[in-house]
């Protein structure tokens, strides 16, 4: 077996003891911890690419593993953890970025920038930079198509894996991410 | 039968333009995904030094079951109607109780924050979860329904007439 595949495999099999440990209730809480250790950074950094903030990310990672531990009993077992893990995050990024803008609607009248300028309030901040251009290009994505593009440029999901996180055929994911690509390239030509 | 010549003569449907349009199409989709490969994929974002070392999910306490539960709304009220039915025994001569009298944990309760509670404050994903702990607790208490019909029966008026 290829030792990507053979590693594959050995995470899954992790993976389900974990999972038949966190339905025995003495062994629960510990099985859960081990989860959250397993895959909190993954997780912090897609949502930290989404929403910029660390502030923010960490209150979202918080209420993705809220909603892992409330829920995961009924997981059905029929996608991979770390994928189900990944759709319950991308949700609350999208629900918390969908919120931001309507409150900003409300009380500013103002819906475009808010990330931009979060990062540009980022340490270390270089508007000369080629990654930081490409970090204001990716905030101006729409939200779901820009989870799309950082899933597949930096954790370099495969698209069938990326179909179960968002319930989209992997045809329009290629396409979301194409579409994408060129609009970053446009953007960082312009600026 | 159809020979080869007939089948390639079958014209399958496709946009206008599609097949004009797709050679620049792709080109240019190529000239974006390597003009992304020329960019430096550096983190440029800094996480708190040792964020994550202390770091836990506030995890809530294990309540206790409230008296006020679901489960225990359709134990009660199971249990008032079984009393109910009892009655139709009991001689005429004896006090009849009458249902206020009858203690449940209900009665603690206005039926108004009942029916809100219920009705409102759970998640049809949430009353699923709850549907199927009941049949595995009570299952003869408790019929199989779907999260729906669930739904359904706790309208209001429903909920009402049924307590």
């Amino acid at each position: 077996m290829l030792p990507d595949i053979e590693n594959k495999v050995i995470m899954q099999d992790i993976d389900a003891i974990l999972l038949d440990d966190f339905a025995n209730p003495t062994r629960k809480e510990l099985a859960f911890a081990k989860i959250v250790d397993k895959y909190k950074q993954r997780l912090y950094w897609h949502i930290r690419r989404m929403v910029v903030s660390h502030d923010d990310a960490d209150d979202i990672l918080q209420e993705a593993f809220m909603k892992a531990w409330k829920y995961l009993d009924h997981f059905r077992r029929d996608c991979a953890l770390y994928t189900w893990l990944y759709r319950i995050a991308t949700n609350c990024c999208l629900t918390f970025l969908a919120s931001k803008k309507k409150k900003m609607q409300l009380l500013q009248n103002v819906v475009e920038g808010y990330l931009e300028n979060t990062v540009k309030s980022s340490e270390n901040f270089d508007g000369n930079k080629l990654e930081w251009k490409l970090q204001l290009a990716i905030q101006s994505l729409p939200e779901k198509q820009k989870a799309v593009f950082n899933l597949r440029y930096y954790d370099e999901m495969p698209y069938e894996q990326m179909s179960e996180v968002f319930g989209t055929s992997v045809g329009a994911l290629k396409a979301s991410y194409h579409h994408a690509a060129k609009k970053i390239e446009e953007y960082i030509l312009q600026h | 039968m159809k020979n080869r010549n007939d089948i390639e003569k079958i014209n399958w449907a496709y946009p206008d333009g599609y097949l004009q349009n797709f050679t620049p199409q792709l080109m240019e989709q190529i000239k974006a995904e390597e003009f992304l490969e020329t960019l430096p994929k550096a983190n440029v974002y800094t996480m708190p030094v040792n964020y994550f070392t202390n770091w836990k999910v506030n995890i809530p306490t294990q309540k206790k079951q409230s008296i006020f539960s679901y489960k225990n709304i359709g134990i009660a009220a199971s249990l008032l109607l079984l009393l109910a039915i009892g009655m139709q025994f009991v001689n005429v001569q004896t006090k009849q109780l009458n249902n206020e009298e009858i203690t449940t944990a209900i009665d603690f309760m206005p039926k108004e924050e009942i029916i809100q509670y219920v009705g409102n404050n759970i998640d049809e994903f949430e009353l699923e979860i709850l549907i199927i702990d009941s049949v595995n607790a009570n299952s003869q208490l408790v019929p199989t329904i779907s999260a729906q019909e669930a739904k359904e029966f706790l309208q209001t008026e429903n909920l009402e007439e049924y307590l």
